[in-house]
């Protein structure tokens, strides 16, 4: 068990807060980067979302009338909090092989965290438009979680003996090759990388923002530095999302030798997944992806972890 | 007066006392009534700790069975009977600012105490047969509490469907008692240990577990709840399907489960389908109401899924997790009912489309029900992510045991989280967040006397989220023999998982704490109030053109291809026992109506063929001794 001292810097600095903050806004770059090639223009210099966000800090925030103060300017700071605590677990996980805070279900319950901290935020704005926002973000989670879970718990059916313990789940793997060399782990792992779209809201998910029609919606009445808040808090789920699928499911993270530059090859190829989805595909209204999620998405994770109970 | 009778007689004689004090006088029954439960509350307390205590006092007999006043505190009565207590003394505490002028609070309070009394009864009774007499005491005592409401045809009509069902629950529970004591001899609780092998066995288990899970309100006996929320007082549904008849119902289920009977898979199965189907289906009604108060009563029945389907795995850690739900579901769903209760009485309205923005108004009540309904939700460090998390967790562990099918429970029930999570967002924004209506701009905060029943379980369901090795070591531990691992330091640890809410609560606390000092350093004082944002526009002069209302939030779900033929047939009460109960009844009855013609005729061939039918009777068996007499 780490000292009290010991987990104040692992909390906020490494692996925690700064570092989860960094990398994220590092790969918000490479997003803006390979979205900018993807549409034939240049793109950003490499510290411009940490310039944007130094600015946001910057500026001052304007609340509308009639927003409930407390739960619109904590509610995204909870959500920043929670994200850094499962960063934190994850990393523990894979760079001492022990268990801290807690197991998967911990994580995946803290990682709903940063979307309700966005819904109360945005009903308590007052704002209509981002009351629709929010009412859209809700039937988001609810549309990929279904499906989410059960990805989940297809790579923790694969894992003997089960257990929901990361650092078991990475022992498994050490000791048994990567779960993705099942052929059931793989469209679990097609599952998830679909429904992280969805958690990160980005197109064609971005329907609870949708710029359109919503002008930003659940963000909409956020400035300054609280918008910094929500915007590096969605930096930082863009890195922890696909740590915990390596994580889950792809042996985990390395640090020594060509193990480190794997690990860094398969962030960015999970990460150039998403941006490549996003850049190229259409906002779909929230009832498609409802039913897009209820239906095909669920029915090849069912399919999944059947086929892996069969012991694919 | 022994100890163990203290707490059933101290409230059942306060409620006679209430019942006797005039109409006129006020302020004596309230006094009276908080005296005594608070006297239950503190011998409930010391009763704490005590067991094994029992009570004996022969009744008589009745046929070959010695009736005995059989009552013994175990480690599971005696957190039971602390828990009605407490529940008894806050909504008591709660019910004084509540009750408006209108209310007959003679009989209010007289129930409340008698029900006080009852369930303690019920909890500690050690004979099965004083269990039933106070069961079913219990179910008369819903029907004319009820019936207080001031809403008099809900009122009626809910307390009429909650008395035919929970009746013939009860009636279930007398058969299967019955039973027990034709086939064992015995009716005390401690002597009987009974294998579930055979037809007869099975059966006795199967209308026990009725009783049981009707109490608690299961699918698919869960409708009296619903039907109850519409018409009862508030604080009544905060006391009884909220509270109390959770706390009794899953104690029976548990008892006869794990105790009473060692039953085997298929029995298991059974509950655990009940518990899947309870979480989905009550959670998905709950999803598209536009009341509050019968939006919380679906989720009265939705939580008992989770407790019906740990008890169900029949794994240690899965059972702590399922009674340590319902330890905190009594704690949040009375709580959110009380909330309820508040937005009733200051607004004069639980309609969802005429409630919003209440939260400055009313910050007391709002951060109260934020807490409890973040932590129905099960969001974690608080209460109801521990308890749920460790029904998950007893989940994977029947999965590594080798049973396949875990992974449709497990999904289901964290499915039906997400659920819940969805309806109380919907609550949360449409009763405290989103816009004010100009109707509701005069309300103002609730009472103290309301306040602090509501402060008291809202911190309880941190306390036993942050320090949830408090109650586990404390109540729960001792009921399961010690299944559940923790350590000083706050952690749980499960074997197949582990968790330490202390820790997480700690780290999330220091993360709100940098964000604010972030806050600090980009200078608090560059904050200012600007109008809403509307895409560029000038907000309209009547703002309540602005108000979106949360009745439909989900409006997209209760559309999805698949799910929408569910919702109508479920609104046409398809799936309602009591109306398919009452149609095959009114078929019955439709049928002999077709005989009363008014004919006399047929009336006077009725009776000589009913005469025959006598007579053959009559001869035949005649017939029979004669020749068995040669």
């Amino acid at each position: 068990m780490a000292s009290t001292l010991n987990m104040f810097i692992y909390f906020l600095i490494f692996p925690g807060l700064l570092f989860t903050a960094v990398v994220g806004l590092l790969t918000t770059w490479v997003d803006r980067k390979v979205s900018a090639r993807v549409q034939w223009r240049v793109g950003p210099p490499w510290y411009q979302p940490f310039a944007d966000i130094l600015k946001l800090l910057g500026k001052e925030i304007v609340i509308p009338e009639g927003a409930k103060r407390t739960g619109f300017l904590l509610a995204p700071m909870a959500g920043l909090a929670a994200v850094t605590v499962v960063s934190m677990m994850l990393w523990l996980a894979n760079m001492q092989g022990v268990g801290f805070v807690g197991d998967l279900i911990a994580v995946i319950y803290l990682l709903t965290i940063p979307s309700i901290g966005m819904i109360i935020g945005a009903s308590a704005s007052s704002n209509p438009l981002a009351s629709v926002g929010a009412s859209r973000e809700m039937k988001l989670i609810l549309a990929y979680e279904l499906p989410f879970v059960i990805a989940i718990f297809t790579a923790v059916s694969k894992v003997s003996p089960m257990s929901l313990k990361l650092e078991a789940i990475l022992e498994h793997q050490a000791a048994n090759g990567v779960l993705l060399g099942h052929p059931s782990c793989i469209i679990a792992f097609i599952v998830a990388v679909l429904c992280m779209q969805a958690k990160l809201t980005y197109p064609p998910f971005d329907i609870p923002e949708a710029e359109t029609e919503l002008m930003d919606g659940t963000h909409m009445e956020y400035s300054g530095p609280i918008l910094g808040v929500v915007k590096l808090t969605q930096a930082m789920m863009l890195f922890t999302l696909p740590v915990l699928f390596i994580t889950l499911f792809w042996g985990g993270l390395q640090f020594t030798g060509w193990g480190l530059l794997y690990t860094i090859v398969k962030y960015v190829l999970i990460v150039t997944i998403a941006i490549l989805i996003k850049n190229t595909n259409p906002r779909v209204r929230i009832d498609q992806a409802v039913r897009f999620f209820w239906g095909p998405v669920t029915v090849l994770a069912i399919i999944g972890i059947i086929l892996a109970l069969a012991g694919l | 007066m022994p100890q163990l009778l203290v707490p059933i007689v101290v409230p059942a004689v306060a409620g006679g006392l209430c019942l006797l004090i005039p109409r006129r006088v006020r302020g004596v029954r309230e006094a009276v009534s908080l005296i005594a439960l608070a006297w239950t509350l503190v011998a409930a307390f010391r009763l704490f700790g005590q067991w094994p205590l029992s009570y004996v006092k022969d009744w008589g007999t009745l046929g070959d069975l010695t009736i005995q006043f059989d009552l013994m505190l175990t480690q599971f009565s005696a957190f039971i009977v602390v828990f009605v207590a407490l529940f008894g003394f806050g909504v008591g505490l709660y019910s004084i600012s509540w009750l408006s002028r209108e209310h007959d609070g003679r009989r209010f309070y007289a129930f409340m105490l008698w029900t006080v009394a009852a369930s303690i009864g019920a909890a500690l009774a050690n004979s099965l047969v004083i269990l039933l007499l106070f069961w079913e005491a219990l179910t008369a005592i819903l029907y004319v509490y009820v019936n207080t409401g001031l809403k008099k045809l809900d009122a009626s009509e809910g307390a009429a469907k909650s008395f035919v069902m929970l009746g013939l629950s009860d009636a279930a529970l007398f058969i299967g008692v019955a039973m027990i004591w034709a086939r064992f001899g015995t009716v005390s609780m401690d002597e009987l240990s009974i294998f579930v092998g055979d037809g007869m066995t099975t059966w006795i288990y199967i209308l026990l577990m009725v009783g049981a899970i009707t109490k608690a309100g299961a699918m698919p006996f869960h409708t009296w709840i619903p039907a109850a929320a519409k018409g009862a007082p508030t604080p009544v549904m905060a006391l009884l399907p909220a509270a109390i008849d959770k706390l009794l119902g899953i104690y029976l289920l548990a008892r006869i489960s794990l105790d009473l009977f060692s039953v085997g898979q298929g029995i298991m199965l059974l509950l655990m389908i009940i518990g899947a189907v309870t979480i989905i289906g009550a959670v998905l009604m709950a999803l598209v109401q536009h009341d509050l108060k019968v939006l919380l009563s679906y989720h009265a029945v939705s939580q008992v899924g989770y407790m019906i389907l740990g008890i169900g795995t029949g794994i240690p850690i899965a059972i702590a997790g399922g009674l340590f739900h319902m330890l905190n579901n009594a704690i949040y769903k009375s709580g959110l009912f009380l909330s309820a209760g508040s937005l009733e009485k200051q607004a004069g309205t639980t309609e969802i489309k005429n409630l919003g923005g209440l939260a400055r108004a009313m910050p007391v009540t709002f951060i109260a029900t934020a807490v409890f309904a973040l932590s129905i939700s099960g969001v974690p460090p608080l209460n109801g992510f521990v308890s749920k998390w460790m029904v998950y967790s007893g989940l994977v562990e029947l999965g590594s045991r080798g049973v396949a099918s875990y992974w449709i429970f497990l999904v289901a029930a964290f499915f039906g989280s997400a659920l819940t999570l969805a309806s109380f967002v919907k609550v949360l924004y449409s009763g405290f967040l989103g816009q004010l209506p100009s109707k509701l701009s005069h309300v103002r905060e609730v009472p103290w006397a309301m306040q602090v029943p509501m402060i008291v379980l809202a911190l309880l369901c941190v306390v036993f989220g942050v320090y949830a090795v408090f109650p586990l070591e404390r109540f729960i531990n001792p009921v399961v023999h010690g299944a559940v691992g923790t350590s000083a330091s706050g952690g749980i640890e499960l074997g197949i998982g582990s968790f330490s809410p202390s820790i997480a609560t700690g780290l999330i606390l220091l993360g709100l704490a940098v964000g604010f000092l972030l806050f600090l350093a980009a200078k608090m004082s560059k904050m200012r109030t600007g109008r809403v944002f509307i895409g560029g526009t000038r907000p309209p002069t009547n703002l309540d053109s602005m108000h979106v209302s949360g009745t439909g939030f989900y409006n997209t779900i209760r559309e999805t291809r698949g799910l929408s033929g569910l919702f109508a047939n479920a609104e046409q009460r398809v799936f309602d026992v009591y109306e398919i109960g009452g149609r095959i009844g009114n078929g019955i009855v439709q049928g002999i109506r077709m005989l009363h013609n008014g004919v006399l005729s047929t009336y006077l061939s009725w009776a000589v063929i009913g005469l025959g039918v006598v007579v053959f009777a009559l001869l035949s068996t005649l017939l029979r001794q004669l020749v068995n007499m040669q």
